[in-house]
This record gives C-alpha cells, structure tokens and sequence, in this order.
C-alpha cells in the first residue's frame, strides 16, 4: 500500500543546466497511505457490500480499512465474527452488556450473549470509496 | 535471558486469520507442487496426520473428517511473518529472525519472566492473529527445548531456568531432538551409547572436538547454562541466490530450454536488486531425469562465467544465462530441470561496483528501475524480456491457493453487511 515513495524513480531525470530550486524540497509529498495507516502491522482491509451501515456512510463496494490494535468503545464501528460469520457494526456497550447496532433502521440490535462464540477482530478506522 | 518466540503451526494458522468459518476445523497445508503436508492445524493432528505425508496417501482420511486443504501461499504467509517479526521489536532490539517464524529475542532485567511471556502472546495474537509459543531459558540451545515444552502447555509458556527442571529434562531428553545435533551427528553418538541430553552434556570435551566440531561442543556449553551462540540481529548477506525447478514436463528444444532459463534469470536478477546486490559471477546446469532414463540417456550440464563488472541489470544477466546455455545445451536429451545461480556478490553501492560502472550505466539504470517499478506496482510479469516464457514461471501447481488477502487488493475478503 506505499506506493508513493516509489515514485521518485522518476521526478529526478538527468537534465542539463540550471538545477532545479525545489531540487531540496522534493522529499515532502502527501502520502494517504501515512494518512490512513497509523499501525501498519496491525492494519488490513476489506470490501463491503449490503446495506446495514448506511447511516454510517459505508455502502457497498466501499473498501475498509480495519485496524487491530485499537481498543474496541462504544460508538466504534468494529469487524467482528459471531458464529463464524464476518460482521460489521457500531459497538455499543451498556450495563456490561455488548450489543451490534447496525447503522440502518431496517435492522435491529444484536445482544451478545456468551452462547455465541463472539470476538472483535478489529476496528474500522476508515472507508475508502473512489468516485471515478 | 533468552526468549524463544516459535508460531504455533504458522501456516495453518495464517490460513485462518481471514476465515473465521475455519476457527476449529482441521487445516493441513500442502508444500510446493501441492506434493506433501507441510503444516497442520492442531485438529488435524488429532486426526493423526503425519508431517511431511504424501497428500495422495491420505485422501479418504482428508474426506471423511472434512479437513480443509490449501496450497502453500507463501506470499500470505511472508507477509504475516513480516508484521510479527516488526512486533517483536516492540520487547526487544536484540532480535534474530531465525525462520519465517521463529525468533530469538534476547530480553535482560526483568523479573517476571512469565509475564512479559503473556504479554508477548496476547500481543502478537491480537495484533496479527497467529498463536504464538514462547520458551525462555539462559541460551539459545535450552530455550529451543523450552519451546517445545510451551507448545503443550495451555498457556503456551515454558520458563525453563531451575537448575532441577533443567536435570529432569535432559536426563530423558533424546540426543537427536537437540537444536544443532543432525541426524548424522546423533546416529554417531548412539554408536558411542550417547542417548540422551544427559549423557551427551557429560562427554569428554577433546573426544568431541576430535570426533566432531567447535559447534557441537558449543552446543554442549549451551545445554549447561553457558550461552556460545549470540543473537545474531542482522541477516549475513546472501552469498548466493539460486531459482531452479523441475519441469512439469520433459523439455527436448533447445528454445523451450531457453526461455525457462531466461526467466529463472531473470526471476534471479530480481531478487538481486531487491536485496540491493550486484552479482559478479553466474552458473547455469539443465539435468535430465535421472530416475527415468538409463544412465546413457543422462546428462548433467553445469558452466559458470563472469560478468565484465558485477551487476544487477536484468538484460546482462538474462544475456550472459543465454550465452552459456547454448555452451552445455546438447540435443537428444530430454531436460527436466534447470537452474541459474548468481554468485560473488557485493553491495549495490559498494566502491567496487559503482566505481566499475559502464559508460553506458546511467541510462541503463533508469530502465532497470522502470522495469522494477512497472513491475512492483502492476503485477510481477508486466515487463518482461523477450526471451522469456513467462507462462511457466509459476509452474508451480496450487490448485487450493487461498486468496492473498493482504497482498492484493484483489484478494482483499469481501464482507457482507
């Protein structure tokens, strides 16, 4: 995912004559891939589709960007698995309870109860979605 | 002290990170060419599947307890084994990578032993996914059987330090499951009625040097608390780098030959660079199948040259494989393998090599990175050279290949919500 730096490959050509003034200023670049990823090693991604997390403005074909090291709180949107099955939800933890709220009324609340195998992979920091 | 920081059966555990459907199913992973078991869940070794067994051996066992198969994917897997390795350095600077999932981590001053072990596997648990096991003791060679002994404890930790708890192990202790004790050097010491861990720390130092060597005495030192192998925390430099394969088919065309040749060349050249290296020697060899054919159907071709000046440019080095295959190439066999090493390397920016430049050099570099770059950002065999046959570089078979879910952005898991 850092494929910006690579670039410089070719932004200083050999050229002839009178070098150029930003010459020394060249290294400083906007970088999304720094901006988005504060834990490389505990970040991965994953593309969403359906429509549960709407009013969190994921919708599908979005790209996630789940970062694992983060401590889950109520009001994270988290990646979790209950009965095997991936889930994305907005945490919300109340009275010792957990419950998955989806960010769409259609949908109701989910209480964990400890029956379930339940765990949180990880906590969505971002949502990547190009227009074009 | 010494921690030993081993992942419990790391391929089969990467290959369940993104598939929480897969939690307690049995998971075995099959080696190159999808020939053996290499990795097994540890459901799978209830099963009673064995290490290194033929899969074909064991279809029904595979059937009838829906053990789940994959193919090796090693670029997952290096991946994975990367981000652990970079974690790690969080307990410690003095770190060596021992495999793609090992390493030795030498931590002093603290106290609580078992602790900092916990914390070591919850940390790297949460962060990648990968169960880890952590065996400490004072030197490399005793924290290697302290991990051996976490792996079968419920927490995963073996702190092995008393005096007592050291007596009792090696007394039982197999000579040959000793880290750095080959089978041959443990076969030898049977014969001398050496069994176990025990018996080998008490033979007489002269008859080992005599009959053996500096490391197996060292090894020695190292069963009785004295450390003789350091953490080493940077990777020596590779001496050579070496791409050879086997044919899934035999090959009798020169061409055929030539083009397999070119891109083990060239797969070579590109290793080279990553590591930042020039080369100033290569080898090729093409062998036929000795098993098949009778001995005077058999050849065995091998030659080496030197580059003018050492480098790493993939057009020298493809040109030059070229050159010397046509030198060994006969007619009338039928190949089955083929190779390319690159020998005599030194640093890209070594005085050596840099001060030996061809005039030529600089433009020839920006292609090389071109080719480098247009290659790292659009996929491997976007460019390529045109005596290669790129449609067998990967004649690898890997019919159950797991997506590369943190490689590719094609492979990313879908989710749906």
């Amino acid at each position: 995912m850092s494929m910006i730096e690579t670039i410089n490959y070719f932004d200083t050509g050999i050229s002839a004559g009178f070098p150029s003034p930003a010459g020394d200023f060249i290294s400083s670049k906007l970088n999304i891939h720094d901006y988005i990823v504060t834990n490389p090693s505990a970040t991965f991604c994953v593309k969403v589709s359906g429509d549960s997390m709407v009013q969190a403005h994921i919708f599908s074909g979005d790209i996630l960007v789940i970062d694992r090291s983060i401590k889950p709180l109520t009001g994270h949107i988290i990646l979790c698995v209950l009965d095997g099955e991936y889930l994305i939800k907005k945490l919300k933890i109340k009275n010792n309870q957990i419950y998955l709220v989806a960010a769409n009324d259609k949908y109701k609340p989910i209480l964990i109860n400890k029956k379930n195998p339940f765990d949180i992979s990880g906590v969505v920091i971002a949502s990547i979605r190009k227009f074009i | 002290m010494i921690f030993l920081v081993d992942c419990n059966n790391f391929y089969a555990s990467c290959e369940r990170i993104f598939r929480p459907d897969l939690q307690n199913i049995p998971i075995v992973v099959l080696s190159n060419n999808d020939g053996c078991i290499i990795s097994r869940s540890s459901e799978a070794k209830d099963i009673g599947i064995k290490m290194g067994e033929p899969v074909f051996k064991i279809k029904n066992l595979i059937k009838n307890n829906n053990i789940h198969v994959f193919s090796s994917n090693f670029e997952l897997y290096g991946e994975i084994s990367k981000r652990i390795m970079l974690e790690l350095k969080i307990f410690s600077s003095k770190i060596e990578v021992y495999s793609i999932d090992e390493a030795f981590m030498q931590i002093d001053n603290n106290s609580n032993l078992s602790a900092l072990s916990q914390e070591i596997i919850y940390h790297i648990k949460k962060i990648t996914g990968i169960p880890v096991s952590v065996g400490v003791s004072s030197t490399k060679t005793l924290s290697k059987i302290a991990v051996n002994f976490a792996k079968n404890k419920l927490n995963n930790t073996f702190i092995l330090e008393e005096k007592l708890d050291i007596y009792e192990i090696v007394k039982s202790l197999d000579v040959k499951k000793i880290w750095g004790i080959g089978s041959n050097y443990s076969k030898y010491l049977y014969q001398n009625k050496i069994f176990t861990a025990y018996d080998f720390m008490n033979t007489n130092k002269a008859w080992i040097m005599k009959k053996m060597n500096i490391n197996v005495l060292r090894t020695r030192e190292e069963l009785k608390g004295i450390s003789c192998f350091p953490i080493v925390t940077s990777n020596p430099p590779k001496k050579t780098i070496t791409v050879s394969r086997s044919f899934k088919n035999d090959i009798h065309k020169y061409l055929d030959l030539e083009k397999r040749i070119s891109d083990y060349a060239f797969i070579c050249s590109r290793k080279l660079r990553k590591e930042k290296l020039t080369a100033y020697s290569i080898s090729i060899f093409i062998a036929t199948n000795q098993y098949k054919y009778r001995p005077e159907s058999n050849y065995y071709g091998f030659t080496s040259d030197n580059f003018l000046v050492s480098t790493n440019n993939y057009i020298d080095i493809v040109k030059l494989s070229n050159k010397l295959l046509r030198k060994i190439f006969k007619n009338k066999f039928s190949y089955k393998k083929g190779g390319v090493i690159l020998s005599n390397l030194t640093s890209e920016n070594s005085y050596q090599a840099s001060y030996l430049k061809l005039p030529s050099s600089s433009k020839q570099d920006s292609l090389m990175n071109s080719i480098d770059y247009i290659n790292n950002t659009f996929g491997s065999e976007k460019i390529k050279l045109a005596s290669q046959n790129l449609q067998d570089v990967t004649s690898l078979s890997r019919k159950k290949l797991s997506p590369k879910y943190i490689n590719s952005w094609n492979d990313i898991p879908n989710i749906t919500i």
